[in-house]
């Protein structure tokens, strides 16, 4: 099984520290892990990192890979781009930067799954520049799974999609990290998502890891307020399932 | 596995994909038979009216043919026809990568400054002998159109990579090249002699008047170095179009990409200019044109990109012989003329429903 493990991660622009000695206890395939904090805690920079599209202090290592090339996969928050491309095409296009030079029909067969799984085969044919943003981050997340990966780095998946969808993909994406064991690592600003689809939680505020761990042990008013800067609890709704409650800002 | 609900479409997006491949191919197999056409219509037609069949029986068996008629096709028009092709495949080519990794409709050799900057190389060479590099020897006119386009394009790369450098930002960076290598120009024309001028006229103005089998080989060459490699990184090139941020997700080395490329890009658009001068538009308007065909995919964008650019230049010829009886037009002022009100449409459509 896949783990990932990071020790005293770091980002630097200029002499300023964006992220600072991050090191998350080792990280198994099969689990969620929510990174939570306010707006610029390093989320982003801690997923660039990791996709080692930024360079830093630190070092972080991926057990028992089975191909470098597509261990990661890394869906940024910019989903913007408007190619003469179908969604069917961008998707390909995705898979075929991991799979060699040719095109096969299983490269074909990927997409039309992975479409499938997200529910969105009814736009395989639509061009990419006249979807919604909604649509557009279904594409971008059918980009990251079509290359089978085994670390999946999703950057505020969810943000332009309606609810019923936030919580079908979230579904999606948790199921299919159980069936393949894939670790996923998924920055949410919806608590409540938080609380409701990830495994663990990490909250990143200024750049340093605040708390990592169970999102009941994690997401405590404590925190929350250090972190978040609001006063909040967490409360078994009618139905016993834990829910978030903000009062006011502080 | 979890599966979002879906709406039942009626075919899998894999068999529709399959149908518009096969759509793109017939699309490229249609363009290339046009081109053939466009060839020997080019061969036909010129001052000297020979028949059809009679031009067809001197390319078949040149032995056989009268000397003057073969001269005429074998030496005049037969160079100057495949010229007009291998130089609208080199530009269209060399637009359809500027447009990708500049992520700009407006880009291409000739609205960015590359072409008057190749203009501006040769001409030194031209007017006053001078070498870029020393021991470019014969070809002191193509190194010179290279070394300058080079740069250009490096000073493009360096104004598209700066934080904050928005499209508009490189296309008035462009403009403002063109006009730079512009007066430079006209400062080299001042000083130069009546006999360097007047090359240096007819050369901006583009013309196929001295094409020759080596310069056809040469530029040929140029083509056909190039376009393995780009479509070696067809699937790189195409994800830069989905933005910097998605293709640098994929783990493509952007800025290497980009940079490589338009070195490339600058040799694709300095050979032709060394040659057959400056000849404008064919590499905006041909690219566009063929994305509109078939799509931005570079495994079909770039051979239609090369034949769309290689049948405008055709056409083009033909319409230089052909437009003013008894005279053949500079084909640079054909291609202006055709290809500028496709530019304007360009800039007023805004780009936002073919780009």
């Amino acid at each position: 099984m896949v783990v990932l493990s990071t020790d005293r991660l770091g980002v630097r622009f200029g002499s300023r520290d964006v992220l600072r000695d991050i090191t998350l206890p080792p990280c198994d395939g099969g689990k969620v892990v929510a990174i939570v904090g306010p707006n610029a805690a390093g989320k982003s920079t801690l997923f660039r990192r990791i996709a080692a599209l930024l360079p830093g202090p630190g070092s972080f290592s991926i057990r028992n890979v089975r191909d470098p090339a597509r261990a990661i996969a890394y869906m940024p928050q910019d989903q913007s781009g408007s190619a003469v491309l179908t969604v069917f095409e961008a998707v390909l296009l995705a898979r075929k930067q991991v799979s060699g030079w040719r095109l096969r029909n299983g490269d074909l067969m990927a997409v039309d799954q992975t479409l499938q799984t997200l529910g969105i085969d009814h736009l395989a044919d639509e061009v990419l520049s006249e979807l919604s943003g909604g649509q557009r981050q279904l594409v971008g997340l059918a980009q990251c799974l079509v290359r089978d990966p085994q670390v999946l780095l999703l950057d505020e998946p969810t943000s332009a999609l309606d609810m019923n969808r936030q919580l079908e993909a979230l579904s999606c994406v948790r199921g299919l990290a159980r069936e393949k064991d894939m670790l996923v690592l998924i920055a949410l600003h919806d608590l409540n998502l938080a609380l409701k689809f990830a495994d663990e939680v990490a909250i990143l505020s200024n750049g340093t890891l605040h708390a990592f761990g169970p999102a009941a042990n994690v997401l405590t008013p404590d925190n929350l307020a250090t972190s978040f800067r609001v006063r909040a609890r967490v409360e078994p709704c009618s139905r016993g399932e834990p829910h978030l409650i903000v009062d006011e800002a502080i | 596995m979890t599966g979002i609900r879906s709406e039942t479409a009626p075919l899998s997006g894999r068999t529709s994909y399959q149908a518009l491949t096969l759509r793109r191919k017939l699309v490229l197999a249609a363009l290339s038979i046009a081109l053939v056409l466009a060839l020997i219509g080019d061969i036909a037609t010129g001052p000297a009216s020979y028949g059809l069949w009679d031009v067809a029986r001197t390319l078949i068996a040149p032995a056989e043919a009268d000397a003057q008629m073969r001269v005429i096709v074998w030496s005049i028009r037969t160079p100057a026809a495949l010229m007009a092709i291998v130089v609208g495949m080199a530009l269209a080519i060399g637009g359809a990568q500027m447009q990708t990794i500049l992520n700009n409709p407006l880009a291409s050799p000739f609205t960015l400054g590359i072409s008057a900057g190749a203009s501006f190389g040769a001409a030194l060479a031209i007017a006053f002998g001078v070498a870029l590099i020393p021991a470019a020897g014969e070809y002191v006119v193509a190194v010179n159109a290279f070394v300058v386009a080079m740069a250009t394009a490096c000073l493009i790369h360096m104004a598209s990579i700066r934080r904050g450098a928005s499209i508009q930002t490189i296309v008035l960076f462009g403009i403002a090249l063109v006009f730079s290598f512009n007066t430079a120009l006209a400062i080299t024309q001042y000083f130069a002699n009546q006999e360097a001028v007047a090359a240096i006229v007819f050369w901006t103005m583009g013309s196929l008047a001295k094409a020759t089998w080596p310069k056809f080989f040469m530029t040929a060459l140029a083509v056909a170095i190039t376009l393995p490699i780009f479509l070696r990184r067809r699937w790189q090139l195409s994800a830069l179009r989905l933005g910097e941020a998605r293709a640098a997700s994929f783990g493509i080395p952007v800025r290497r990409l980009r940079l490589e490329t338009l070195i490339l890009v600058s040799l694709l658009s300095a050979i032709p200019v060394a040659f057959v001068g400056t000849i404008g538009f064919v590499g905006l308007v041909g690219p566009h044109i063929a994305r509109m065909m078939v799509g931005e995919d570079q495994r079909f964008l770039l051979p239609a990109s090369a034949l769309t650019g290689a049948l405008i230049m055709s056409l083009s010829s033909i319409l230089a012989k052909v437009a003013v009886p008894g005279v053949v037009l500079p084909i640079g002022i054909v291609t202006a003329a055709v290809g500028l009100p496709v530019f304007l449409y360009l800039i007023l459509k805004n780009g936002r429903e073919i780009w």
